[in-house]
């Protein structure tokens, strides 16, 4: 099964849940992806998602200078964000509950 | 989608080259940029300049990564910039090429105020979430979002309406109505209910220049129905003059001409020409002549003519303002279609009769308040209020 085909229905709920801990500039949320086990996130995905959430009005952003290489823009969660988190994570923990109970089903028989 | 990893034979090849050269680096950067500028370019300027906002800032820290050329990091430029899109949620292309690019200025413009409405759409953003909160939804529009049929509803009825004001000019009520008939009415209001319902269902599947066109013409139409409710209620107040200014307990006017004589069928009209409607009409006249009443004409219980009887020394034709200090000044308890009391209710010249009626003022005409007539010359029936004795 391929893992990026799962990955776009979730990308969002990854990208706020990486948020939820700390603000990131784009690369580093990349980072902190692929650091979690998602291996296989694309780079313009991310940076895709990243700009539909701010455009849904999830994050917030900011710009921080670095002395070494390009400003960075931060994206950070807002309450919308927070809300919008609260509700996928529901909507997934469902889901992911009635997989599990499908899949542990077909193998006890 | 793209993989992180390119050929390891490639990295260690050529890693330490790349390193050397900043120049080659930034040129680089340039033309992967470029090359997803380009594959992005059929949309507006706006969300092009958006998506890849952040974009070199990436390709300069993939590129210091050094591990390999960004071609070999990310894949084709195009490739890149079509991950972006789908996961910005765009369309994968659309027909309509960059026509933001004609104006400039308006560009210019935009790029300006994007703060603001980063802002605003933050704002928002958190409004929803609380109204959300208010009413039981993750946010406000998804509430809004359950209502929208009954809006589709509302707007059908609002157009059908208009329809038949336009055409007919006979409804008043909320109920619709076409030369009396409800039934008609129903039926010309009805489909264009269920247009709109229909047109409500579709409208999800409209793009482009058709979704701005009908985003604008319902604005347009929700902001014709506020108007003319606000309107309405202004009107029904405009009518309705409360006389609650010095005349609260005002239940009928009795004009009298300038020769003393009472007046029949008086109508009275404000400076606008709407009709005054003061006074109790059902109140102390029912049982006189429901049916001949006419509608608010003055006064609205008529002196019965025999009832009427001369009395006081007030000499017929000349208008003396001293009526006899016997005459009982107002009826106002007294049943005014009986007769009238002792004293009371008199005319100045008994041979002439009240029935003849001074013309009142016609329909529509110029208000005709004889300001300068002078005072009815005895208090008669219910003393004309302004009346000043000695202004003759």
């Amino acid at each position: 099964m391929d893992a990026t085909q799962l990955l776009k229905g979730v990308l969002d709920l990854a990208v706020l849940a990486v948020l939820r801990e700390d603000d990131g500039y784009g690369y580093d949320i990349l980072r902190r992806l692929r650091a979690s086990g998602l291996d296989d996130v694309g780079d313009a995905s991310v940076y895709g998602t990243l700009r539909r959430l701010f455009q849904a009005g999830c994050l917030n952003t900011y710009v921080v200078p670095s002395e070494s290489g390009p400003h960075r823009k931060y994206y950070s969660l807002n309450s919308a964000g927070r809300g919008q988190l609260e509700s996928s994570s529901k909507t997934w923990r469902a889901f992911a509950s009635s997989m599990n109970g499908l899949l542990d089903e077909g193998e006890a028989r | 989608m793209t993989s992180g990893s390119g050929p390891a034979a490639v990295d260690e090849a050529v890693g330490g080259q790349l390193e050397a050269d900043p120049v080659r680096a930034a040129h680089e950067i340039a033309e992967y940029l470029a090359g997803v500028r380009a594959a992005l370019a059929d949309l507006p300027v706006e969300a092009r300049d958006d998506l890849v906002e952040d974009l070199p800032e990436h390709l300069a820290e993939v590129r210091a990564e050094d591990t390999g050329s960004l071609v070999e990091r990310l894949g084709a430029p195009a490739a890149y910039a079509a991950d972006l899109r789908l996961a910005a949620g765009l369309s994968p292309t659309t027909d309509t090429p960059a026509k933001a690019r004609r104006l400039p200025e308006l560009d210019r413009i935009r790029r300006r105020i994007r703060p603001i409405t980063g802002w605003l759409r933050q704002w928002t953003a958190e409004t929803d979430v609380l109204i959300g909160r208010v009413v039981g939804h993750d946010r406000g529009t998804d509430f809004l979002r359950l209502l929208r049929p009954a809006w589709w509803l509302l707007r059908g009825y609002a157009i059908g309406m208009i329809v038949l004001a336009v055409f007919v000019s006979d409804s008043g009520s909320l109920l619709p109505s076409a030369g009396g008939s409800t039934l008609i009415g129903l039926a010309v209001v009805g489909p264009f209910m269920a247009g709109s319902v229909r047109v409500g269902s579709l409208a999800g599947r409209l793009a482009g220049r058709w979704r701005l066109i009908s985003r604008i013409a319902t604005a347009a139409l929700a902001l014709l129905i506020v108007g003319s409710v606000v309107d309405a209620s202004d009107d029904s107040a405009d009518l309705h003059y409360s006389p609650t200014d010095g005349y609260g307990g005002l239940v009928d006017i009795y004009p009298y001409g300038r020769d003393g004589q009472p007046l029949n069928g008086v109508r009275l009209y404000d400076q606008d020409g709407h009709q005054l409607e003061l006074g109790n009409r059902w109140g102390r006249c029912y049982s006189y002549a429901p049916d001949a009443l006419p509608v608010y004409e003055y006064p609205l219980c008529p002196l019965v003519p025999n009832a009427v009887q001369p009395s006081g020394p007030v000499p017929s034709g000349s208008p003396s303002p001293a009526p006899s200090g016997s005459v009982a000044p107002a009826p106002s308890g007294s049943a005014p279609s009986g007769p009238a009391p002792a004293g009371a209710g008199d005319v100045p010249s008994a041979s002439v009769s009240p029935g003849a009626n001074p013309a009142g003022p016609a329909a529509g005409g110029a208000p005709a308040p004889e300001r300068s007539a002078s005072p009815a010359p005895g208090p008669v029936g219910a003393p004309p209020p302004s009346a000043q004795p000695g202004a003759g």
